[in-house]
C-alpha cells in the first residue's frame, strides 16, 4: 500500500473509519524525528525505543479525540515530552561510579542524574524556546519565522543556550 | 529504524486485536443474553395471558369498527390490569437492551469490518513486511 497524495487529515479520517493500516504511514513519516527528539533528551539512550513506541501508542489511543485539522508532528512532540517527564519521574535515581573508573585521589562518589527540564529552566525563556525548536527538528529559517526574529538572532540565541548548558554540565 | 517501526506497529495491532476481539465478544454475549431473556420473559407473559384468558378481550375485533373504537380504552385497561407489571418491565428492558446492542453493532459494522480486515492483512503479511 502506498501513501500517494493522501493528506494527514485524510489518513486520520480513514483510521477512524477502521482502516487502521493507514497508521503505518504516520509511523514511517515521523518515527525518526521523534526518536531523535527523545534521544537528545535522554541520558540512557537504550530506553529511547521504548519511549518512542509509547509515544505512538498513546497517539493511536487518542486518535478519536484528535483534532484532524491539527498537524500530527507537534502533537507527537507533546506526547513525547510527557513520556519523557514520566520517564524522569520514575528514573530520577543515581548512577554509581564503576570501580575501574576510580583513580588515585578519586572519591567514591555517587553522582545524581538531573531532570533535563530542571536544567533547562536555568536557560532564559527566549533561548530555551529557540533550542526546543531546534530539537524538534525545525530549521533556523522556520524558527526565525515562528519566533518572528532575524535568522542571525536565532543563531545567536541557540549558540548562547548551548554555551550555557555546556557550562552547567561541566560543573 | 525499520525494526522500531515494526515494533510500534506490532504493539498497535496487538492492542487493537485485543480491543476488537473483546468488543465483538462482549456485544455477542450481551445480545445473546438479552435476546434470550426477552424471549423467555415473552413466553412467560404469553402463558400468563393464556391462563388468565386475557386474549378473549380481543374477540371484540370481530365486531363493527365503531364498537371497536368505542371499546378500545376498555380493552387497553383490561390488558394493562391483567399484565404482571414487573415481568413486563423486565421484558421491555431486555428487549430494549437487545435492540440497542444490535443497532450499535449495525451502525459500527463498517468500521469493525475494516478493522478486522486490516488486522488479518497485517497478520498474513509476507516475509518482506509489506502491509
Amino acid at each position: 500500500m502506498e501513501k500517494g497524495n493522501i493528506s494527514e487529515r485524510e489518513i486520520i479520517k480513514r483510521i477512524r473509519e477502521g482502516e487502521i493500516d493507514h497508521f503505518a504511514f504516520l509511523v514511517k513519516e515521523h518515527t525518526s524525528r521523534i526518536l531523535n527528539y527523545i534521544k537528545s533528551r535522554l541520558f540512557v539512550k537504550d530506553d529511547a525505543d521504548d519511549l518512542v513506541q509509547n509515544t505512538f501508542l498513546s497517539f493511536y489511543k487518542a486518535l478519536d479525540r484528535f483534532d484532524e485539522n491539527r498537524k500530527v508532528l507537534p502533537y507527537l512532540y507533546e506526547i513525547a515530552k510527557n513520556e519523557l517527564k514520566m520517564y524522569y519521574r520514575q528514573h530520577k535515581e543515581t548512577a554509581p561510579l564503576y570501580e575501574d573508573m576510580q583513580g588515585e585521589g578519586f572519591d567514591d562518589q555517587v553522582y545524581a542524574l538531573g531532570d533535563i527540564d530542571e536544567i533547562m529552566k536555568e536557560v532564559p525563556p527566549v533561548q530555551r524556546r529557540a533550542l526546543e525548536l531546534v530539537v524538534e527538528g525545525y530549521s533556523y529559517k522556520e524558527i526565525s519565522e515562528k519566533m518572528n526574529k532575524n535568522i542571525n538572532t536565532v543563531r545567536t540565541l541557540i549558540r548562547r543556550a548551548r554555551q550555557l548548558l555546556s557550562s552547567k554540565y561541566s560543573k | 529504524m525499520k525494526n522500531l517501526e515494526d515494533k510500534i506497529l506490532d504493539r498497535m495491532y496487538a492492542m487493537e486485536t485485543k480491543k476488537t476481539s473483546l468488543s465483538l465478544f462482549g456485544k455477542i454475549l450481551l445480545f445473546t443474553v438479552s435476546a434470550f431473556l426477552a424471549y423467555i420473559l415473552l413466553q412467560v407473559l404469553v402463558e400468563v395471558f393464556i391462563e388468565g384468558n386475557t386474549f378473549s378481550v380481543f374477540e371484540i375485533f370481530q365486531d363493527d369498527i365503531e364498537v371497536i373504537i368505542g371499546q378500545i380504552g376498555t380493552i387497553a385497561y383490561v390488558v394493562f390490569e391483567e399484565t404482571p407489571k414487573l415481568l413486563l418491565a423486565f421484558f421491555i428492558a431486555a428487549a430494549v437492551a437487545a435492540c440497542a446492542v444490535l443497532l450499535t453493532f449495525v451502525r459500527n459494522f463498517g468500521k469493525m469490518r475494516h478493522k478486522i480486515a486490516s488486522i488479518i492483512r497485517y497478520r498474513l503479511r509476507d516475509t518482506k513486511g509489506h502491509v
